[in-house]
């Protein structure tokens, strides 16, 4: 039977081979060698091509188990057995959302969820591919691969907590990474135009003072304005695992080190392919084109003292999405029985994240402020002290 | 038998001032003559009429004669010549007297020159006696000043003449007023124009004739008022009557205050606060002024602002619609030693400038400011905790030559205008503002 994840080994000592953000190459921890991706890739794709059809066969075969299964239980009931309560079978939702793969190094299962495109063997640590994943319409176009490694997401963090004044004493001390992974997240990415029209009124004023008298003279203006306004890529987050928030926060990223698809870039982090729609994802794009284009309209009425945007219109012209994988560092802390989930751009480093406010240290910022200005301010006014 | 003096000044006082009915629509100069017309106020009229009518009632020919140029004669001289001339007084011995004012007229203001005071029959006679002397020492202080204008010199001859009225009256004896009773002796009325220095060391500063506070509260009130006189040279007064007898608060306390000649010392500085209890009408009077010099004001003006003297009834009315006059009196008191104090130590009166302005302005600036900064640093610190946000916008992806402008309209339509008052700062209307009498104080009020 043919193996239905892919296991990229070293050619010279087929120990396995990850891939390395820093040096752009797959290496291999045992003998020390590189390789470049599109070597690995020729060699590979035959097995890929194998580990596909191997999945299918595979997820046939459990359709017919779960079917036997179900027939025996039937026959169990006819023949007055009330098997109901004694172990479920999984739900068809259940089991469709779970995979399992066994790892072609040790043998071991692995059971990851039905958008699971890349991981490693929680047994052996084998990093592994699920090609199939990537079949036909759900194949990436563009990755970006991760340039930072988990190191400098640790130091990121620390470096994160260091000048947040709010930050409880207890909180950077006492929490523990509980899990760091290297995720290529599936982003789509819209190109479009957007032709935008504002109509505004805006004024400038002018005020005389005379010896007991302020005449303020405004001149008011009917102002419009149109334009066309071009977007490249806009990226938005195609999958439901990943919180909006935090891979809006993240943004953006460059894109000239965007490459062609491979799933060689993948060995060694996880890999998610998208569960929410390129549709659905289209809604939030627009909303932030149309923001955008208003802006950018508004921004080209200057000279005025004060402006009101009267009434406005876009019309959004999609263009083409594409499909891209890029690298976020997602790392999650435990502080106080809750969870804080940070990521990092693991392209350009950027790190966010929410983090708890200490009470006390907001009252005693607050009042370390508040009160030594209020007795600078009363010597001042002569309120204290007389 | 201090109560005793004091009940009769008041009646005298009352009587001059019971005296002056208001004015009859025609103009009756009666016994008085001015050779200047502009003198003629409305008080030198009042004035005027009351003698004439007292005169008949006393059978005593008072006559008051105001002259800008005496043809060289000295003015008594000058006065008796009149007195002969015009045969003024009553009966075969023209028994009578007259009160010569010598005025210079300077065009639009006029000076107070000179004064004669003579008898005629029995006037004669009086002459010679304290009271009249008493009253000539009085309109020394009273007629004198130069450059007064016209109103205010006409004002002060009036005061003169019910100086001159009311002595004569207390000396004959005799008036038809049911006011005045006949327990009054003829030595309490002196108290009305005696300026007896030491009369004035043993009189009373608060004039409790409505009978408002009791002996102690009284005695206490007293003893710091003769305090406050001590201290500062300036005479602290509270007149408390029944009933004002249908006088305008203000010219009530202004005729009490220059009838009884108070104030200390020669420029005769002093407060006044007036309670009438039957109209339930307060009222404040000032005065002060250099004898020699009526333009050059003293203490009891100066010390005393307008601001000063709305901020001091603005404290002490409250009391008084309380029916708590004690400490409506204490506080009166010692809000002037305070006004006083200032005077005397920075020579400034307590004014607008100096007003203890409301703190509540700053004390809500010194709160809200720094809660304010506090906040808006606090809410920054706040958002560094807070980077997961959803993006709004996306101007990073907006290419170099993505932006492309096609449409654009600047185009006028209208000019609005809008017009502010600027507001005076309120401190430059200070000081202390004085009528034409020479007197300070407040229009007063009801309470």
């Amino acid at each position: 039977m043919p193996a239905q994840t892919v296991n990229y080994q070293c050619p010279a000592c087929t120990g396995p081979l990850h891939f390395v953000g820093a040096s752009g190459r797959l290496e291999c921890d045992y003998c020390g060698s590189t390789y470049d991706i599109a070597e690995i890739e020729k060699l590979y794709a035959q097995k890929e091509e194998a580990a596909v059809s191997a999945a299918k066969t595979e997820e046939e075969k459990k359709k017919a188990q779960r079917e036997q299964a179900e027939k025996e239980a039937q026959e169990a009931a006819e023949n007055g057995w009330d098997l109901s309560g004694a172990g479920t079978s999984w739900t068809e939702e259940e089991a469709g959302g779970l995979r399992t793969y066994s790892c072609p190094s040790c043998g071991a299962e692995i059971v990851c969820d039905q958008t699971t495109a890349a991981t490693s063997c929680v047994y052996c640590g084998n990093p592994t591919v699920v090609p199939g994943q990537f079949d036909g319409m759900l194949k990436p176009d563009y990755v970006i691969p991760f340039k930072l490694d988990k190191e400098s997401a640790v130091s990121a963090l620390k470096q994160y907590y260091k000048g947040k004044r709010f930050l409880p004493k207890t909180f950077s001390a006492g929490n523990h990474i509980e899990e760091i992974q290297g995720v290529y997240v599936p982003f789509w990415l819209f190109n479009g135009s957007a032709h935008g029209e504002i109509v505004m009124e805006a004024s400038r004023s002018t005020t005389t003072r005379l010896s007991d008298e302020e005449i303020t003279t405004t001149q008011h203006f009917h102002v419009e304005r149109g334009g066309d306004i071009r977007f490249e890529r806009v990226p938005v987050d195609g999958s439901s695992k990943m919180p909006d928030e935090h891979m809006d926060a993240i943004e953006p990223f460059d894109y000239s080190e965007m490459k062609q698809f491979s799933t060689a870039y993948l060995p060694g982090y996880l890999a998610d392919k998208y569960d929410v729609g390129v549709e659905e994802c289209a809604k939030r794009a627009d909303l932030r084109l149309e923001n955008s284009a208003v802006g950018m309209l508004q921004r080209t009425v200057t000279g005025y003292d004060s402006q009101m945007v009267l009434d406005k219109s876009v019309q959004l012209q999609h263009g083409k999405a594409k499909y891209a994988l890029l690298p976020v560092w997602m790392l999650h802390t435990k502080w106080n029985n809750k969870d804080y989930l940070f990521a990092m751009n693991g392209q350009t480093g950027k790190l966010i994240g929410d983090l708890p406010v200490s009470k006390g240290k907001f009252a005693a910022w607050f009042a370390g402020i508040a009160v030594p200005l209020m007795i600078v301010l009363g010597l001042l006014t002569g309120l204290i002290g007389g | 038998m201090m109560k005793k003096r004091l009940i009769s000044l008041i009646l005298v006082t009352l009587l001059v001032l019971s005296l002056m009915v208001p004015a009859s629509a025609y103009v009756d100069k009666g016994n008085v003559y001015s050779s200047i017309d502009a003198l003629f106020t409305e008080q030198l009229e009042q004035a005027a009429d009351h003698l004439s009518s007292q005169s008949e009632s006393l059978n005593f020919d008072l006559h008051v004669d105001i002259v800008s140029d005496t043809e060289d004669h000295p003015v008594a001289e000058y006065a008796q010549i009149f007195y002969d001339q015009y045969e003024y007084g009553y009966g075969e011995n023209h028994d009578g007297a007259l009160l010569m004012i010598h005025v210079t007229d300077n065009g639009s203001s006029a000076d107070l020159t000179d004064f004669a005071l003579l008898g005629g029959g029995s006037g004669a006679e009086l002459m010679d006696s304290e009271d009249c002397l008493a009253l000539e020492t009085a309109l020394e202080t009273v007629l004198s000043g130069t450059d007064l204008p016209y109103g205010q010199a006409g004002d002060t001859c009036a005061t003169a003449i019910g100086l001159y009225e009311s002595t004569f009256t207390a000396l004959l004896g005799g008036s038809t007023d049911t006011i005045i009773e006949a327990t009054v002796e003829e030595t309490d009325a002196l108290d009305a124009v005696d300026v007896d220095e030491t009369m004035f060391s043993q009189s009373t500063f608060i004039l409790d004739y409505a009978g408002l506070l009791s002996d102690s509260e009284w005695e206490e009130l007293e003893q710091k008022a003769e305090a406050i006189e001590q201290n500062y040279q300036c005479a602290t007064y509270v007149l408390t009557v029944d009933s004002l007898d249908g006088v305008e608060r203000r010219d009530y306390a202004k005729q009490f205050y220059t009838a009884n000649n108070l104030g200390s010392g020669d420029w005769r500085n002093g407060i006044l606060f007036l309670v009438a209890m039957e109209t339930r009408e307060y009222v404040t009077v000032t005065y002060g002024r250099n004898p020699d010099n009526h333009s050059e004001y003293g203490t009891g003006i100066n010390a005393f602002s307008d601001y000063g003297i709305s901020q001091l009834e603005n404290k002490i009315v409250p009391d008084l619609s309380d029916g708590e006059y004690y400490d409506a009196f204490k506080s009166y008191l010692s809000i002037c030693d305070n006004y006083l104090a200032q005077y005397t130590q920075t020579g400034e009166a307590f004014d607008v400038g100096d007003a203890p302005k409301s703190k509540l302005v700053p004390a809500l600036i010194t709160i809200l400011v720094p809660l304010l900064i506090a906040l808006v640093v606090c809410l920054i610190f706040l958002s560094q905790m807070h980077t997961a946000k959803a993006a709004t916008q996306a101007d990073d992806y907006i290419p170099k030559d993505g932006f492309n402008l096609t449409h654009q309209v600047d185009q006028y339509t209208h000019t609005t205008e809008t017009r502010r008052t600027i507001e005076r700062e309120h401190s430059s209307g200070g000081g202390s503002s004085v009528d034409s009498g020479g007197f300070g104080g407040s229009s007063g009020g009801h309470f």
